[in-house]
């Protein structure tokens, strides 16, 4: 294990980077009331407004960061979108993986019928590209975080099913399994004990892969307008609120480009750190990836 | 093979019965009044709360749901998938006239993502931990975290607002004029294609200088996956067996490389075209709104944002199916080059 | 593909990308380039779709009689009509039973698109296929009052068979008995149609001179040809409210305007308008108009920047970006005539599910709250009309004092309004439901048009003053498309909305009764409002006499009466009117800003002026 942490780290200073950096973004998460209290008997995700003007304003020592269309602070937006970020993340893999590793699990291990059947259900949910899917699911469902989360992990789960299954039938031929079906040791128990565990890595590679990934989807929802409520911070919002000032003004292109690099820097550099995060795990653990090194 | 390609083939129909259910169900997270606004095109036909009451009776959006579903199923089997008040046409037509936009967009896209992701990938992997692996794997993971609508607005201050060599939308009202006109044969409704069939180069030029902004942005995004796809694969290959044998027989690393590891390489690249084809019209959805480019994707955009329900339905209908065909079509094809697929 | 193909391709890339940086950036010298947003829908003049931007279209295609003059809101010129009616040319004609006869002369030698000649035969049948295709709640139904007394034809139809409901189940011989009435109402003779008013209309004019209303005269032997209604009692049923695209002019059109209808491409949202070479006042300077529907703000402003586009929308909020921009002219603001206003519905169906728990207990409301007139009196006082004007809309704005526009005549006239006023919204919230809605709070949902702005800060202006005056006050604020939100709002579920009403008459007769009377536009499914104008002696009884009148002082102090009345029962809660701004390429020249003329979601544009310097 050691020696993986070492892999994985020394010897990439780049993934080195990136777990600082994400680092840096659990610790705004967390620290998120301190960093920008919310307004007393108002929720914290809602930014706070200074006003109803409508041209964006520069960073001021008021709000470090500047403000929005309709004066929401970028500041408050980006740290407390960073929890929302963490938020939609963690549910969204989380249930995915759960659903994969179950669905995946149990359509492996039994095979037949329930193997097939469940497959082409896995086929016909991946018969939508992911953004298409979540965007018609979030359009039936309306606006807000909840029904974002939910259509995100409706069409979530099965590249973890797909994984897990090749992984269950791949451990089914493996001795360690046979042997325990030749003790008698009941099937169930045979999966829970002895598979799942085993498959648990490349779909645990798999989902630090999608972190990054679902936050972007859920930025393109909201960039679409069909993610969260007016005002939720979140960094996907703070995006499409900047839509319509990307290209300047009178003042030249980057008249307001704090409404854009803020949020959108930002979102990027998550995304791209768990991107290289994922890679570098990928690099370390993937059984398949392991003779290269 | 052949039980295997039966199979796949008896299989079809039942994924398609199964797409349908799924697509359905989505409508019924949907009150029966939402339903009922696809069937409202005009505000004068909604009249007071009675006429709302025998719109639902009519449309019988107040039945048990299966009822529902067998008369929509039934539409649908008929081409019909109701009326989009977006597009203000019905929802089969709507698709049907912008689909050449699109797939031109699709195809001009996917030529230089194929041919920049394979040897881009093919090269990374030659120089695995090389300074040429690391700079492009950090290229294409960089691009590959680039949220296209940041990237397409970008694109779109740069080219058309700073330089102005390229335009949104499809064509200029002149070339329009033209392409729209009883002299100019719409032979498949691609503009670059049909420009050259009818000898107007003039009108390939104005069409190119229109496609070339949404193209680059679905190329900068598309691009970063296949090669980091085609990378992996080929550092699989690179260490199986065989190539290990061939390296030992000393044979040229050139060779090696793109004789025998890159062709079995290829075969998961194969099958990512199918996923590929799926990323770009994900993709199409945010570049074509931003370009004010006249496709399916920014057709289901503005119905998404404009709650056209019947338009955004229908859409997931027909993508659904086409996404299917298209595995089958990979599925099978795969079958066929590649002997060692069997019943699994 | 051979090599030759490969390198004229090659070569056409290059040459076009090279000659075309140079040619194509600037819409051509005769041509005139719209980036808008407001969706095209049925261009039949005959269907009435309320949306200004048909009308847009109108105003190039077709004409009508008379027209406003120019910088005039209440003077007229003649259009197809040679002279413009009244009592002194002995045009009107008051007969001793207490009708009024308005005659006009018909224009000759007007051509349509098609070359057909303008006939009296063409007038009468214009306004008799608006007349007898449209249903309730027409554009056309003040001229219906004017030449029947009834205000929609099933009120009419109801008068022959008290039994029936709607025209739909007329019998033959009513149905007969109508069209003879309207046959006779509208009478050719020669050159000359003469209107049979049974009921005097002071307004008559006005409303046939507006594109809205059933002024647009059409081509009858081409539109008969077309498949349209032949002008017969027997065939009338079979084209009366047709669905919006089963009209044989819902795509196609034969007018007499500057202007045809090149082409219409529904997909790619661009209608293209060529000159009329026959036009009667001489062809237009312009030779092609194209309206293109953008709807990324970005690209339009880049068009815009770029001369792409001749004239663009820029949505209010977005007016910072363009001020300054070179070869852009940015026109003086002028008041754009939309009365923006929050509706109140006193009895809200018990079924809505913007109810919340549909209780007084802090998570809803009971579907009587906002009977209360202290519920609204409180919240009209908790409007920051300074901050919404100046913060929002840059100073760029009045607050208005009832259905009527800054444009309209009885706007000059003393009529109270609302402040802000927290302590007093206090008061009266302290004082509604007997002290509950203070004590346990509420909650609701407050629904305006996607997209509106100005419609979502006004309502997040007002629940953040409410929520600061107490923390259990609160409402959701949903933003609804057309479609989810008309059946909505028949159907009474909407606790408080908002909603916008475009320029619609210059003397405000039009926008008080839209809003005001128990038949206006608004008002059948809002029942408390309906209660209010039954009233005797109330508001359907002054605005009928507003109608009738034909003196405009009269006119006037009666509308301000209403307005009046709206304000004591604190029935809406009137926005305010903000000014607009034309924003275009300088190259362009002609244009003035004209409140009559109809615009694309943007001040209107009175094509035939506009040349290109």
């Amino acid at each position: 294990m050691i020696k993986t942490l070492k892999n994985l780290f020394i010897k990439n200073p780049i993934g080195l980077l990136s777990g600082a950096i994400l680092l840096v973004y659990t610790l705004v998460a967390i620290f998120a009331p301190l960093i920008a209290p919310p307004t007393p008997y108002r929720s914290p995700y809602e930014i706070p407004r200074d006003g109803f003007a409508i041209a964006p304003k520069p960073p001021s020592a008021e709000h470090w960061f500047g403000t929005t269309e309709g004066q929401f602070d970028i500041f408050h937006g980006v740290v407390w979108g960073t929890r929302t970020a963490f938020k939609i993340a963690a549910v969204v893999v989380s249930c995915g993986f759960v659903l994969g590793i179950l669905i995946g699990g149990i359509s492996g291990f039994y095979g037949g019928v329930i193997d097939e059947i469940t497959m082409r259900i896995t086929d016909i949910f991946l018969s939508f590209p992911f953004l298409l899917a979540a965007m018609v699911l979030a359009t039936v469902l309306g606006k807000g975080l909840g029904s974002m989360i939910i259509a995100l992990v409706v069409f979530r789960w099965m590249t973890y099913a797909r994984l897990v299954r090749a992984e269950v039938l791949r451990l089914k031929q493996i001795t360690f399994v046979e042997a325990a079906h030749a003790i008698g040791a009941p099937n169930w128990r045979v999966l829970v004990r002895h598979i799942l565990p085993n498959c648990v890595y490349p779909a645990m590679i798999q989902a630090s892969m999608d972190i990054g990934r679902v936050v972007m989807s859920a930025s393109a929802l909201s960039f679409l307008g069909l993610g969260v409520e007016a005002g939720y911070a979140d960094w996907g919002q703070l995006i499409s609120l900047a839509r319509n000032w990307i290209i300047g003004g009178a003042q030249g292109a980057f008249q307001y480009w704090y409404t854009v690099i803020f949020p959108g820097g930002i979102l990027f550099l998550f995304v791209l750190s768990w991107n290289i995060l994922g890679d570098a795990l990928r690099d370390v653990f993937d059984p398949r990836m392991r003779g290269v090194h | 093979m052949w039980a295997y390609i039966a199979r796949r083939l008896l299989i079809f129909p039942v994924t398609l019965l199964g797409l349908s259910i799924l697509v359905f169900s989505l409508s019924a997270f949907l009150t029966p009044e939402e339903r009922l606004m696809a069937y409202i095109h005009s505000p004068l036909q909604v009249r007071g709360p009675e006429v709302v009451a025998q719109m639902l009776e009519k449309h019988g959006l107040t039945d048990p749901l299966y009822e529902q579903y067998w008369r929509w199923l039934k539409g649908v089997l008929q081409g019909n998938l109701g009326f989009s008040t977006t597009a203000q046409e019905p929802v089969a037509q709507a698709i049907a006239k912008r689909l050449p936009a699109t797939l031109e967009l699709v195809l001009l896209a996917i030529i230089p993502i194929i041919l920049g992701g394979i040897v881009l990938g093919v090269l990374s992997a030659a120089h695995h931990n090389k300074p040429l692996d690391h700079g492009m794997r950090l290229i294409a993971i960089t691009g590959w975290s680039m949220p296209t609508f940041l990237l397409a607005l970008l694109i779109m201050m740069l080219f058309y607002g700073e330089l102005r060599w390229f335009l949104p939308q499809r064509l200029s009202y002149w070339a329009k004029d033209i392409v729209l006109s009883a002299e100019f044969v719409r032979y498949t409704g691609l503009n670059i294609l049909d420009g050259m069939l009818n000898g107007r180069w003039d009108i390939v030029g104005d069409a190119l200088r229109h496609i070339m902004m949404p193209v680059l942005s679905l190329v900068l995004v598309d691009w970063a996956a296949l090669c980091r796809i085609t990378r992996s694969s080929m550092l699989e290959s690179l260490h199986q067996d065989y190539v290990r044998t061939a390296r030992a027989k000393g044979q040229q690393e050139r060779i090696v490389v793109f004789r025998h590891a890159l062709r079995n390489a290829l075969l998961p690249a194969v099958t990512f075209g199918g996923m590929l084809v799926a990323w770009l019209l994900a993709g199409v959805v945010i570049t074509e709104t931003i370009f004010n480019y006249e496709g399916v994707g920014s057709f289901a955009a503005a119905a998404a944002q404009q709650l056209d329900f019947a338009g955004i339905l229908g859409f997931a209908m027909f993508f659904g199916t086409l996404m299917i065909s298209m595995n089958l079509i990979v599925d099978l094809t795969y079958a066929f080059l590649d002997p060692r697929v069997r019943l699994d | 593909m051979n090599k030759k193909t490969m390198s004229r391709l090659f070569l056409a890339v290059v040459v076009g990308i090279l000659t075309l940086s140079a040619a194509a950036f600037a819409t051509a010298s005769d041509e005139i380039v719209v980036a808008h947003i407001g969706q095209i829908t049925s261009i039949d003049p005959s269907y009435a779709n309320w949306s200004s931007n048909s009308n847009t279209v109108y105003s190039a295609v077709y004409e009508t009689l008379l027209n406003f003059a120019k910088d005039s809101l209440t003077s007229y010129v003649p259009m197809l009509a040679t002279v413009v009616p009244s009592r002194d040319n002995g045009l009107i004609i008051d007969t001793p039973g207490g009708e009024t006869l308005i005659t006009f002369p018909i224009r000759e030698g007007v051509k349509f698109h098609n070359g057909g000649d303008l006939t009296a035969d063409d007038v009468k049948y214009s306004y008799l296929r608006k007349l007898t295709l449209e249903g309730p709640g027409g554009e056309s139904s003040v001229v219906l009052q004017a030449l029947t007394g009834y205000e929609n034809l099933d009120a009419w139809a109801q008068a022959f068979e008290p039994a029936i409901e709607t025209f739909s189940e007329a019998s033959d011989a009513t149905v007969q008995a109508m069209f003879a009435v309207l046959d006779g109402a509208i009478t050719v003779d020669g050159i000359n149609v003469t209107f049979r008013l049974t009921q005097p209309t002071g307004l008559f004019l006005q409303f046939i001179s507006h594109y809205q209303a059933a002024g647009i005269i059409i081509d009858k032997e081409w539109t008969v040809l077309q498949g349209a209604w032949p002008g017969t009692a027997e065939t009338w049923k079979d084209f009366y409210n047709p669905n919006e695209e089963d009209t044989v002019l819902y795509g196609v059109a034969n007018g007499t305007g500057p202007f045809k209808i090149a082409r219409w491409d529904i997909t790619n949202q661009e209608m293209s308008l060529t000159r009329f070479d026959d036009y009667w006042r001489g062809p237009a300077a312009i030779k092609t108009i194209r309206l293109q529907y953008v709807e990324e703000w970005s690209t339009r402003l880049l068009m815009l920047q770029n001369g792409d586009a001749d004239f663009a929308y820029v949505p209010p909020n977005f007016m910072p970006q363009v001020a300054g921009l070179p070869n852009v002219t940015v026109a003086d603001p002028s008041p754009s005539g939309v009365i923006r206003v929050v509706f109140f519905q006193q009895i809200i169906a018990e079924d809505s599910r913007f109810l919340g728990s549909g209780q007084l207990d802090g998570d809803g409301i009971p579907y009587d709250f906002f009977s209360d007139i202290n519920v609204r009196k409180a919240i009209l006082h908790s409007l920051d009309w300074d901050r919404y004007i100046n913060e929002l809309l840059g100073g760029n704005a009045f607050q208005i004092k009832g259905a009527c526009s800054r444009l309209c005549a009885p706007n000059e006239l003393d009529i109270p309004v609302y402040s802000y006023d927290p302590a007093l919204a206090e008061q009266y919230f302290k004082a509604a439901f007997d002290g509950e809605v203070w004590e346990n709070g509420f909650k609701f949902t407050a629904v305006h048009n996607a997209g509106n702005f100005l419609a979502k800060s006004a309502l997040e202006m007002i629940r953040e003053e409410l929520r600061a005056m107490n923390p259990k006050f609160d409402f959701e604020i949903h933003a609804s498309t057309w479609n989810e939100f008309i059946p909505l709002r028949t159907s009474s579920q909407i606790p408080m909305f908002y909603s916008g009403w475009g320029f619609d008459d210059p003397a405000g007769y039009g926008t008080v009764n839209a809003y005001m009377a128990s038949d206006g536009y608004f008002n059948p499914y809002m029942p408390g409002l309906v209660e209010l104008a039954q009233q005797p002696g109330g508001i359907d009884e002054i605005l009928d006499k507003a109608l009738r009148t034909f003196d405009d002082v009269e006119r006037n102090e009666l509308l301000a009466e209403v307005m009046t009345i709206s304000y004591e029962n604190a029935t809406h809660l009137w926005l305010v009117e903000e000014a607009v701004q034309m924003v275009y390429r300088s190259e362009v020249k002609g244009w003035y800003h004209s409140p009559v003329q109809p615009g694309i979601n943007m001040p209107g544009i009175d094509w035939y002026s506009l040349y290109k310097d």
